[in-house]
């Protein structure tokens, strides 16, 4: 059991340090946070052979919020995203969309669902062209949304209509990320999940990045971001959970998380690990 | 001259079957990670549905056609009945699975059939020949060329402008994220079985067509050459197959027409010899990726 | 170094000790049969066969086993040999040396006298094994004349050789009037390397003349390199000499026509099996080839063979080999019971006079060489029918191997 040294967070209310009980943080959920979250994901816990990656997680992101993952590497923060996304596999616990589980091993049914997972590194592919990229996103959709669709995505990003026969490798990374941005929404998923993407950005770039985020929320769209740079993420987000060592160690609203030094919050867990 | 021109035309003659059989091949492996070696016994099945055909008295293109649809039927059985249940098991499980399955239809067809050769009744056309000012070339010859050309067109037209072909493509380069799309893979992997099964027929009817007969070993030249093809190509790389195909097809003509008579039973040998040494200079194959991009 | 070549000499004396003790057994049993001959059944006199019947030597191991099975049962239903039945043993070795010379031993322990060989190169395996143990080897259909001396004292050759056959071919030849030959071997084989230089000289011998030579690859699959050279021969010769054999005889003869090339091809005996006629009347049609045996010609004691074999097992044969199988069992079975002994020493010794009037002609043993002095036959595709030329004399001019 991780220890959470100090309880750092000055917050008035809703941090929960992580030696309370999971169902003490569920009640606390319903209480505070409404009474059917959009996602819900209880007690997941998933292994990597002999390591454990995830280890009773459980956290909650409601309708048109974002809900940002903050922790350092090697975390669990990829791995819960993948889980989310249908890929990996959990050897206990659930996630549940709209209340309906979602199952492993079958991402394509997980996106038809509703989320769409936009992976570490963009995942772009490199040898194809940027509207065959976006064309990739619209597999599961009609031919004249897909038509509709790319129409959309180069209003919204006309450095993608300009590139849009050029292979998606030239691009540069902010293009890129537009481009993997753009590629989810093809599908126009209620839940997009963004895993890292101001990883290898410049500054300017990301701000554009998180505007857009912030845009898309606006728009309806329910976000969970996994973020390496803090202080951006809480400024967009609404709600946070700090993960550490495949365990959620603390929560709460990202105003109040805004406060705190998480560096150490991180550095005291590890040390106590 | 004249002799080196008509070498050059048979050596992309039987090129152009060879990469329409290493194609197939490279399809399943770049999709999949599968060497399925039991896809030499596509060819042999592709033999034993045109000589039953013949026989009952079907003329050759209808005997062709059917040849071609039991070679696509088989290898989406092969993906369903064999590779769909070992999903997840390593690339040597799958290769000595394939290796098995090749070992169990030869022995098939040497018990229900025969193991000796069967032949195929070709059409007199085929003992026909065109002149082209000097160079006389069998009509056999330019229709492999010209058949293999446009089969090849039309694969190409298909994976670069149909949604099917678009999320092969990118399934090829990387299964999870493209299925993150929303692909099904069981789709794209069928797909690719079926693609590969249509070109082992066509590769195959023209491969029967040049020897008129089938064996229940048939397969074994054959899978043997595109394997060569697609490591020469680069394993993994579509258009590397295609252009290893050309490559041994030529180079095994050239080696036949010009080695002294007492080198001509090392040819196979010699041919290997040089695809190692290509390989050795180009470790990833013509095509391929550097094995750092890979990873 | 030492050490193992001393464990090698003492672990190849012990077999010839054991030799020495079984062939004066078998003589003793052989006497005690001959003395009591009137008895309907005794021990049965062991014949092995390790046979290709499912690869490439298929083609005339299956056919040689048909018929030697219809000597064997037609001999054990007329009161078998010096009263004893004939027990043909017969082992798929699908041409693989190791499991040649395992079914061999396991053949010569069990108490065969007498070993047909398989028409494949895995019969240097099976001779080595014969003549160690002392027990005669016949080379089953195959032609070549320097397998007997390659093999050794036991091994024989009942049927006509190479040197005969491509003498023969030449004589048909040169009466054609060719002068000029286009000679395709291949050195992979003896049978494929040797035939050529046969046909060569006695070609030469009478006035003929090589305008050249060229090699194929056995079971290539694709002849076009080798067929474009022929077509670009210069000074186009009047014939094509090629032993090629089935199956590739097909695909080559097809490929040639496809070329262009419609000069005559002179083959020899590999291809006296139905599926030649795969390749197809035009493919085909015209191709002379020396043989063994021809058994479309009306000949009587053919026919009885045909009508015998198709009676019992209600087909024709896989090919004509069939009777040179048939004739070699009649051959052994007279050689025994003429030495009136069934012991490998008295076969080895009787066999190598024998003299025999077969369904495929006369059998003439050349002591000195162990080989027969038999005359070839010569068949003409018709189309896709096998017809006999005139039966060819023994030629004049007979290479040595």
């Amino acid at each position: 059991m991780p220890t959470c040294p100090g309880l750092p967070f000055t917050g008035s209310r809703t941090v929960i340090p992580s030696e309370n009980t999971e169902k003490s943080m569920e009640t606390h959920n319903i209480e505070e946070r409404g009474l059917a979250p959009l996602l819900n994901i209880a007690h997941l816990t998933i292994h990597y052979g002999m390591v454990t990656a995830l280890d009773q997680v459980s956290l909650t992101v409601d309708r048109g919020e974002i809900v940002v993952v903050l922790g350092p590497n090697g975390a669990g923060k990829s791995t819960l995203m993948g889980a989310i996304a249908g890929v990996h596999k959990p050897s206990a616990g659930e996630i549940s969309l709209d209340a309906m589980p979602i199952p492993y091993g079958v991402p394509e049914r997980v996106l038809r669902m509703g989320v769409a997972l936009i992976p570490e590194g963009r995942s772009i592919f490199g040898a194809l062209t940027v509207e065959e990229n976006l064309r990739l996103g619209g597999s599961r959709v009609s031919r004249s949304d897909v038509s509709d669709g790319i129409e959309k995505a180069f209003t919204r990003f006309p450095v993608l209509a300009e590139r849009r026969n050029q292979s998606a490798g030239t691009l540069s990374g902010g293009e890129q990320q537009q481009l993997a941005i753009a590629r989810a929404l093809m599908s126009s998923p209620a839940v997009v999940l963004y895993d890292e993407p101001s990883l290898g950005l410049a500054p300017k770039i990301v701000t554009q990045i998180f505007e857009l985020i912030t845009e898309l929320r606006d728009e309806g769209v329910t976000t969970v971001l996994v973020e390496q740079n803090v202080h951006l993420a809480l400024e967009i987000a609404d709600y946070a959970y700090v993960l550490a060592s495949g365990h959620v160690i603390s929560h709460g609203y990202a105003s109040e998380l805004a406060s705190i030094d998480l560096a150490r919050l991180y550095m005291g867990n590890e040390v106590a690990e | 001259m004249l002799e080196f021109m008509q070498q050059l035309i048979n050596g992309f003659s039987l090129g152009s079957i060879y990469a329409v059989l290493a194609l197939g091949l490279a399809m399943v492996y770049s999709t999949l990670g599968i060497l399925n070696f039991a896809y030499g016994e596509l060819i042999t099945i592709v033999g034993y549905t045109m000589y039953f055909a013949t026989q009952a008295g079907a003329p050759f293109l209808l005997a062709a056609g059917l040849g071609i649809t039991f070679a696509a039927i088989a290898s989406l059985l092969m993906q369903l009945a064999l590779f769909r249940p070992l999903r997840g098991a390593s690339f040597v499980t799958l290769l000595f699975a394939s290796f098995a399955l090749s070992q169990a239809l030869q022995g098939v067809f040497r018990q229900a059939i025969s193991p000796r050769a069967r032949g195929i009744a070709v059409p007199e056309i085929f003992s026909t020949f065109v002149t082209i000012g000097d160079i006389r070339i069998g009509f056999l010859t330019i229709a492999t060329l010209i058949i293999a050309l446009t089969s090849m067109g039309i694969l190409a037209v298909f994976m670069r402008y149909s949604r099917s072909g678009l999320q092969m493509r990118a399934a090829a380069i990387d299964l999870t994220t493209t299925r993150l799309m929303g692909v099904r893979a069981n789709r794209v992997i069928l797909g690719a079985f079926a693609i590969s099964g249509i070109l082992a027929g066509i590769a195959g009817v023209l491969w029967m067509a040049r020897t008129t007969q089938v064996t229940p070993t048939s397969g074994f030249t054959p899978i043997l050459i595109a394997f060569i093809a697609v490591v020469l190509g680069g394993l993994g790389s579509i258009p590397g197959a295609v252009i290893g195909g050309y490559i041994f097809g030529v180079l095994e003509v050239f080696l036949q027409a010009y080695l002294p008579i007492g080198l001509v039973p090392f040819q196979f040998a010699m041919a290997l010899i040089a695809v190692s040494v290509l390989l050795y200079l180009r470790p990833e194959g013509l095509m391929g990726k550097r094995i750092e991009e890979k990873v | 170094m030492k050490i193992s070549k001393a464990i090698l000499a003492l672990v190849c004396t012990i077999p010839l000790v054991l030799t020495a003790c079984s062939s004066g057994d078998s003589t003793d049993t052989g006497a005690t049969a001959d003395g009591d001959s009137t008895a309907a059944s005794g021990d049965p006199i062991i014949i092995g066969f390790a046979a290709d019947l499912s690869s490439t030597y298929a083609y005339y191991d299956q056919p040689m086993l048909e018929g030697a099975q219809l000597a064997v049962d037609e001999i054990n239903e007329t009161g078998g040999v010096l009263g004893r039945p004939l027990d043909l043993k017969v082992v798929d070795i699908r041409n693989d040396p190791a499991e040649a010379t395992k079914a061999v031993q396991e053949m010569i322990d069990e108490g065969a006298v007498y070993l047909i060989g398989s028409t494949g190169d895995v019969i240097a395996a099976e001779g080595a094994i014969a003549c160690e143990a002392g027990v005669p080897i016949s080379t089953g259909d195959g032609t070549a004349p320097t397998l007997v001396d390659d093999i050794g004292e036991c091994a024989f050759q009942v049927l006509m050789n190479d040197t005969i056959q491509g003498a023969t071919a030449a004589e048909y030849a040169l009466a054609q009037g060719y002068k000029t030959a286009f000679l395709l071997g291949s050195p992979e084989y003896a049978y494929t390397a040797n035939l050529p230089g046969y046909f060569s000289e006695v070609f030469t011998a009478g006035g003929g003349e090589i305008v050249g030579e060229t090699s194929f690859t056995i079971g290539a699959g694709d002849f076009s390199a080798v067929v474009t050279k022929i077509a670009n021969a210069d000074p186009a010769p009047d014939v094509i000499f090629t032993p090629i054999f089935v199956p590739d005889t097909p695909v080559f003869m097809r490929q040639l026509r496809q070329a262009g090339v419609t000069l005559p091809v002179i083959s020899t005996d590999g291809n006296l099996d139905p599926s030649l006629a795969d390749a197809g009347a035009d493919a085909i049609d015209g191709m002379v080839f020396t043989a063994p045996v021809c058994t479309s010609d009306g000949n009587e004691d053919i026919a009885a063979f045909y009508e015998t074999y198709n009676a019992r097992n209600g087909s024709d044969p896989s090919s004509a080999v069939a009777a040179l199988g048939y004739d070699e069992i009649n051959i052994l079975a007279q050689t025994i019971e003429t030495a009136g002994a069934s012991d490998s020493a008295s076969i080895m010794a009787g066999l190598a006079n024998a003299q025999y009037d077969g369904i495929t002609g006369r059998t003439e043993m050349n002591p000195e060489t162990r080989r027969a002095n038999k005359p070839a036959a010569m068949i003409l595709m018709e189309g896709t029918n096998f017809t006999c030329l005139p039966a060819p004399a023994f030629p004049s001019l007979v290479p040595a191997p």
